[in-house]
C-alpha cells in the first residue's frame, strides 16, 4: 500500500516490544486507576447547597411545563386551558414574572463558592489527563508506531503525526502522541463495556466543555433563566394541542366487543417488556 | 434486587428466627429501604433483632439509616417501647436540629395519641430551624388529617405543592383531602395532574371520571368527559376494570337523560358495557349476578331476557 | 372519527426503555470490538474494513429484531434509532476503529 509513490517504512520490532505494548497497557491501566478514583469522588461527595425555596420553584415550574408539553393530550380541553392559563396568562403566568434564579454568570460573581467547586470539578477531569500526557511524551515521544489500516487525506497529518514533524511521510504513520490520544477516546466504548453505567466519559466532558464555550472555563449547567423562561413560553404558545380520547368511545367499544365475543382474557396495560441484559 | 428477591429473603429470616445472620437481615431491611415497602413488624421484630445483635458489623451510615428506619416501623405498629429506645438514641446523636429526627420525634408523639406534644414539637423546629424541609411539612400535613382537621390539611398541602410542584404523591393526597371535603372541582384538578404525571395507570382514569361524574351538570358536558376517560380505562385495562364498565353504564343511563347528546354510538357503549358486566359477574360471582342485573334495568340498559342468556352462555 | 392508534400505544417504562438503550449499546460496541480486532487479525487495509463494520451492525440488527419477535415496537419507541442510532455513534466508530489499527499493527505491520 505505499500510495503517493512513497516507501513503505520498516518498523523496527523492538518499537514495538518496547513502545507499542508498554504504552498501550500503561494507559489502560492508568485509565482504570481514574475510572476508580472517579468512583470513589463521586460517591463519596454528593453535591450539596443552600436550598433557596424561590429558585427552586422555578425549576420544579419548568419542569412541570414540560410535563404539560409530553403528555397534554391525556387532558380535557378546559383543563388544558387552565393549566396553560397558568403558565403563560399576561401579567399572572408563571413564565411572565421575573425568575429570581440568577444567571449562571451572576451566580459566579457572587458566589466564590460555585468558583471553587466548578474549578475542582474541571481539574478533577484535567489533573489525570495532563499527567498522562505528560507521561507518555516524556517517555514514548517521537516514535513513529505503527500506521492507520486505511488511506486518509493529507489534512489529517497534524492529528496523527503530532511530535514528528516530517513532511514527505505517509500521512497514515502515527506517533506515539496521536496513539494516547486515540488510545484517550477510543476505549471510551470498551470501558463502558466493563462498568456500564458509572463511566467516566471523556469525550462527554469534553463536548460539555465545548458547548460551554469560553475556553472550556465557562460555568457547567444552566443557561440564562430569564431566557429559559421566554423559551419556555413560546413552546407553551405553540404547543399543538389533541386530545387523545377523542374518539376513544368507540375504541372502548370495539375492545368490549372482542372480550364478548371471545374467553375473558386477562390482560395488563401495554408496557416495554424488559429484554434480557446481554 | 427485585420484589421476588425481597420474599425469598423474608422466608429465609422467618424460618430461622433468632438465628437469623447478620447478612440476611442487612440484606432485607436495604432492600425493603430501596423498594420503598411497607412491611412493619417484621422490620420493626428483624430489625430489632440486627441493632442488638450485630450493632458493631454496620458501618455508621447504615446504623443510622437502619435505626431511623426500624424506629418508623416500631412507631407504624406501635411498639412503643422499642420506639422510644431508638428515638432517643438518635436524639441523642443529633441533637434538636436535624430534621430527620424532628420528624421521628414528631411522628412517636403523634402515634401515641399526644398531638399536642407532637404539635409543639414541629412547630419550633419547622419555623424556626428549617421552614422549607419536605419532611417536616409533609409531617405538619399528616398531624392535622390525624386531628381530622381536613381544612388545615389541606391549606397545608397547598402551600406544599406549591413549592413541590412535581411531587406526584402530593397531589395524589391532596385529591383525596379533597374529595373528603367535598369540593369537587379542586379534586378534579389534582386529578388530571395526576394523570399528566401518570397517564398509564388506570385508578386515576376511573377516579377522574367519578369527580367529573358527580359534579355532574345540567347540560351533561361532565358526564360526557367522563364516559370518555371510563371508556379509556376500559380500552387501557382490556375491559377487565369493572369499576369503569358501571361507570359507563352510570354515563349512560344519566345522558339519555339529557336531551341532544345521545347518539346511537353511545347508546350501544352502554349497552355494551352492561353486557360486559353481566359476563363477567356470571363468570365470578354468579351469586351477585341478579343484583347487578337489576341495578343495570333500572338503569334501562338491559332487559331481563339478554341477562339469562348471557347467563347461560357462560355456564355451558 | 378515523382510526387512531390505541391509547396505551405510547406508555413505555423509562426504566426499561433505558434498560433496553443500554443493552443494545452493549451489543454495538462489543460488536464494533470484534469486527475491529478480526477484521486488524484477517490484515484488512482501505475501505474495504468499513463495509466489515456495516455488515455486522447490519447483523446485529437483524439478530435484535429476530430476539424482538418481528415487533421492535414492542421494546423501542422508534425503529430507525433501532437501526442506526448507534451504529453512527462516536464511540462504536472509534472503538472500532481503534481495535482495527492495533490489531493491524499487531499482527502484520512488524
Amino acid at each position: 500500500m505505499s500510495s503517493q509513490g512513497q516507501m513503505d517504512l520498516v518498523l523496527d520490532r523492538d518499537v514495538r516490544d518496547w513502545v507499542l505494548v508498554p504504552l498501550t497497557i500503561s494507559i489502560f491501566l492508568m485509565m482504570l486507576i481514574r475510572q476508580y478514583v472517579t468512583q470513589v469522588f463521586l460517591s463519596s461527595n454528593p453535591s450539596g447547597g443552600v436550598f433557596n425555596p424561590k429558585e427552586f420553584r422555578e425549576k420544579q415550574i419548568m419542569a412541570r411545563a414540560g410535563l404539560l408539553k409530553q403528555t397534554c393530550g391525556y387532558l380535557s380541553d378546559s383543563a388544558f386551558k387552565a393549566r396553560k392559563a397558568f403558565f403563560i396568562a399576561k401579567d399572572t403566568g408563571a413564565f411572565h414574572k421575573k425568575p429570581e434564579q440568577k444567571s449562571a454568570q451572576d451566580q459566579l460573581m457572587n458566589n466564590p463558592d460555585v468558583m471553587t467547586d466548578m474549578m475542582k470539578k474541571n481539574l478533577g477531569g484535567l489533573v489525570p489527563q495532563l499527567a498522562m500526557g505528560g507521561f507518555v511524551s516524556y517517555f514514548f515521544s517521537g516514535f513513529i508506531m505503527g500506521r492507520i489500516p486505511f488511506p486518509l487525506s493529507p489534512s489529517f497529518r497534524i492529528m496523527l503525526q503530532r511530535g514528528v514533524d516530517l513532511p514527505s511521510l505517509d500521512v497514515t504513520y502515527f506517533t506515539s502522541l496521536s496513539y494516547y490520544i486515540l488510545l484517550l477516546f477510543g476505549l471510551n466504548g470498551t470501558f463502558r463495556l466493563i462498568f456500564r453505567e458509572n463511566t467516566v466519559d471523556e469525550s462527554q466532558m469534553m463536548r460539555q466543555q465545548m458547548a460551554m464555550g469560553g475556553g472550556g472555563m465557562g460555568p457547567m449547567g444552566a443557561p440564562d433563566p430569564a431566557k429559559a423562561f421566554e423559551a419556555e413560553r413560546h413552546a407553551l404558545e405553540m404547543l399543538d394541542y389533541k386530545w387523545k380520547l377523542d374518539g376513544i368511545e368507540q375504541q372502548a367499544a370495539a375492545v368490549m366487543q372482542q372480550q364478548l365475543g371471545g374467553q375473558p382474557k386477562h390482560q395488563t396495560p401495554r408496557k416495554s417488556p424488559r429484554l434480557k441484559s446481554a | 434486587m427485585t420484589l421476588q428477591h425481597l420474599e425469598d429473603i423474608r422466608e429465609i429470616i422467618q424460618a430461622r428466627g433468632q438465628r437469623a445472620s447478620f447478612e440476611d437481615l442487612q440484606t432485607y431491611l436495604r432492600l425493603v429501604r430501596e423498594l420503598k415497602v411497607r412491611d412493619s413488624e417484621v422490620v420493626a421484630e428483624y430489625g430489632v433483632l440486627l441493632l442488638r445483635k450485630f450493632k458493631k458489623q454496620l458501618s455508621t451510615e447504615e446504623e443510622l439509616l437502619t435505626t431511623e428506619q426500624v424506629a418508623t416501623a416500631a412507631i407504624d405498629c406501635k411498639a412503643f417501647d422499642a420506639a422510644f429506645l431508638l428515638v432517643t438514641a438518635l436524639r441523642k446523636r443529633f441533637p434538636s436540629s436535624s430534621q430527620r429526627t424532628t420528624r421521628l420525634v414528631e411522628m412517636y408523639f403523634e402515634a401515641k395519641g399526644q398531638l399536642e406534644k407532637a404539635r409543639d414539637n414541629y412547630i419550633t423546629n419547622t419555623l424556626d430551624v428549617s421552614p422549607d424541609s419536605q419532611y417536616l411539612l409533609k409531617r405538619q400535613v399528616a398531624l392535622e388529617k390525624t386531628q381530622d382537621n381536613i381544612q388545615g390539611a389541606i391549606d397545608l398541602l397547598c402551600k406544599y405543592v406549591d413549592l413541590f410542584m412535581m411531587d406526584r404523591e402530593a397531589w395524589e393526597e391532596l385529591g383525596e383531602l379533597y374529595l373528603q371535603a367535598q369540593m369537587f372541582s379542586q379534586a378534579a384538578h389534582c386529578y388530571e395532574e395526576l394523570l399528566l404525571h401518570q397517564a398509564h395507570h388506570i385508578p386515576y382514569h376511573v377516579q377522574y371520571a367519578d369527580i367529573l361524574y358527580t359534579i355532574g351538570g345540567s347540560n351533561g358536558n361532565n358526564f360526557r368527559t367522563a364516559r370518555s376517560y371510563y371508556a379509556a380505562a376500559v380500552q387501557l385495562s382490556k375491559g377487565t376494570n369493572v369499576r369503569a364498565l358501571y361507570g359507563l353504564c352510570a354515563c349512560s343511563a344519566q345522558l339519555s337523560g339529557i336531551k341532544g347528546s345521545v347518539g346511537k354510538d353511545q347508546e350501544e357503549l352502554g349497552r355494551k358495557a352492561a353486557e360486559l358486566l353481566q359476563k363477567l359477574y356470571a363468570a365470578r360471582s354468579p351469586d351477585k349476578l341478579k343484583m347487578v342485573t337489576e341495578l343495570l334495568k333500572a338503569q334501562g340498559l338491559t332487559s331481563g331476557a339478554s341477562t339469562s342468556k348471557a347467563g347461560t352462555v357462560l355456564l355451558e | 372519527m378515523a382510526p387512531q392508534k390505541p391509547l396505551g400505544s405510547d406508555f413505555y417504562l423509562p426504566t426499561s426503555l433505558r434498560n433496553n438503550a443500554d443493552v443494545i449499546n452493549f451489543l454495538r460496541t462489543s460488536g464494533s470490538l470484534v469486527a475491529g480486532l478480526s477484521v486488524g487479525i484477517l490484515g484488512v487495509t482501505g475501505w474495504i474494513g468499513f463495509l466489515y463494520y456495516a455488515v455486522v451492525h447490519a447483523l446485529i440488527s437483524g439478530l435484535v429484531i429476530l430476539k424482538a419477535g418481528h415487533n421492535p415496537q414492542q421494546y423501542f419507541q422508534s425503529r430507525s434509532s433501532l437501526f442506526l442510532g448507534d451504529v453512527f455513534s462516536q464511540t462504536s466508530l472509534l472503538t472500532f476503529i481503534l481495535f482495527w489499527t492495533v490489531s493491524h499493527n499487531f499482527v502484520h505491520l512488524f
